[in-house]
């Protein structure tokens, strides 16, 4: 890799989004390294000095993106590359939801990645003709995911922004995708799971034919759609989902 | 603690406050239990009372009693 290539991981410090940023970095990428916690920042990415820029910043807050867009722009110049991977889960009944959930799930999911996007499309902001962008979407957007809904709801409505933003984003050279996985062994499902009986635990484990995914599955697939090697896909959601959703029925 | 239990759970079962006491067995059929409220109920201990409760504990209690003595551990 000749000249630096600088992608921005959001919710690097754990699951997908830390498993993607060292990935990169050990492939050569430079990374803007985000997320809300500092301190797990600093630990998980201080060995990497010249190639990683650790940006603690919460994301929750729209009014301060395109700030958050400027000191990346300062300190990294154009990026190759945005991949979002902050985001939050709530299962809840759908006769308790109130506005207060669906606010706090669609600004962290849903709100931050499209005006990420938004910053980040800006002239200048971007490496022309070569950026990639990728937003995290879920399985759940795709099949009835009980006590789901606003999760669905706000990765959903990132599949649709993402077909919309495709070929206005094509006439600047940059290329969008979204990454839909089924359930991945990460802190945030360990937690969830840790509030499941066994018999649910395992009657999850067992609708997936190739078994739960690891982040490594997911951020090989997102190495894919970064690179030039994917250079001919652009306004896509991909299922990756361990064969749930053609399992045996 | 005890009135905010009782509506906290109002809320997941989907009926009146002042229809449930403390010896209100909250899993009846009455109010069409399954996985999903008892999964709220969990996140509910854990989000308004700070209790921490394993699902094999969970399972163990009937009543709400039995929920508000997790939240005075």
């Amino acid at each position: 890799m000749d000249m630096k290539k600088w992608i921005v991981v959001t919710g690097a410090s754990s699951g997908i989004g830390l498993q993607t940023a060292r990935q990169l970095l050990e492939n050569g990428y430079c990374v803007v390294a985000t997320a809300r916690n500092a301190q797990l920042l600093d630990q998980k990415f201080t060995t990497y000095s010249d190639t990683c820029i650790i940006l603690p910043w919460d994301l929750s807050d729209p009014d301060r993106i395109k700030e958050y867009a400027s000191l990346v722009h300062e300190k990294a110049g154009a990026v190759y590359g945005l991949i979002h991977c902050a985001g939050a889960q709530k299962t809840l009944p759908i006769h308790m939801l109130k506005s207060s959930n669906l606010t706090e799930l669609f600004q962290i999911n849903t709100f931050s990645g499209l005006l990420l996007v938004s910053a980040f499309a800006k002239k200048g902001y971007y490496m022309e003709g070569e950026a990639s962008f990728l937003l995290i979407s879920s399985l759940s957007a795709h099949e009835g995911a009980y006590g789901k809904t606003a999760y669905a709801a706000s990765k959903a409505a990132l599949e649709g922004f993402v077909k919309s933003a495709a070929p206005e984003l094509a006439e600047k050279g940059i290329r969008i995708n979204a990454v839909a996985p089924g359930v991945v062994r990460t802190t945030m499902v360990e937690k969830h799971f840790q509030q499941l009986t066994e018999t649910q635990r395992n009657s999850t484990i067992g609708e997936y034919p190739l078994g739960l995914g690891e982040s490594q599955d997911i951020s090989n697939l997102l190495e894919f759609l970064i690179s030039d090697k994917s250079r001919w896909i652009t306004g896509q959601t991909i299922l990756i989902d361990g064969g749930h959703t053609v399992r045996k029925c | 603690m005890e009135q905010r239990l009782l509506e906290n759970m109002a809320e997941i079962l989907e009926v009146e406050a002042e229809e449930l006491t403390l010896d209100t067995e909250f899993r009846d059929d009455r109010f069409c239990w399954d996985s999903l409220k008892g999964y709220a109920v969990l996140v509910m201990l854990e989000e308004e009372f700070d209790a921490q409760v394993t699902v094999n504990d969970f399972l163990k209690a009937s009543t709400i009693q039995d929920l508000l003595d997790f939240c005075e551990q």
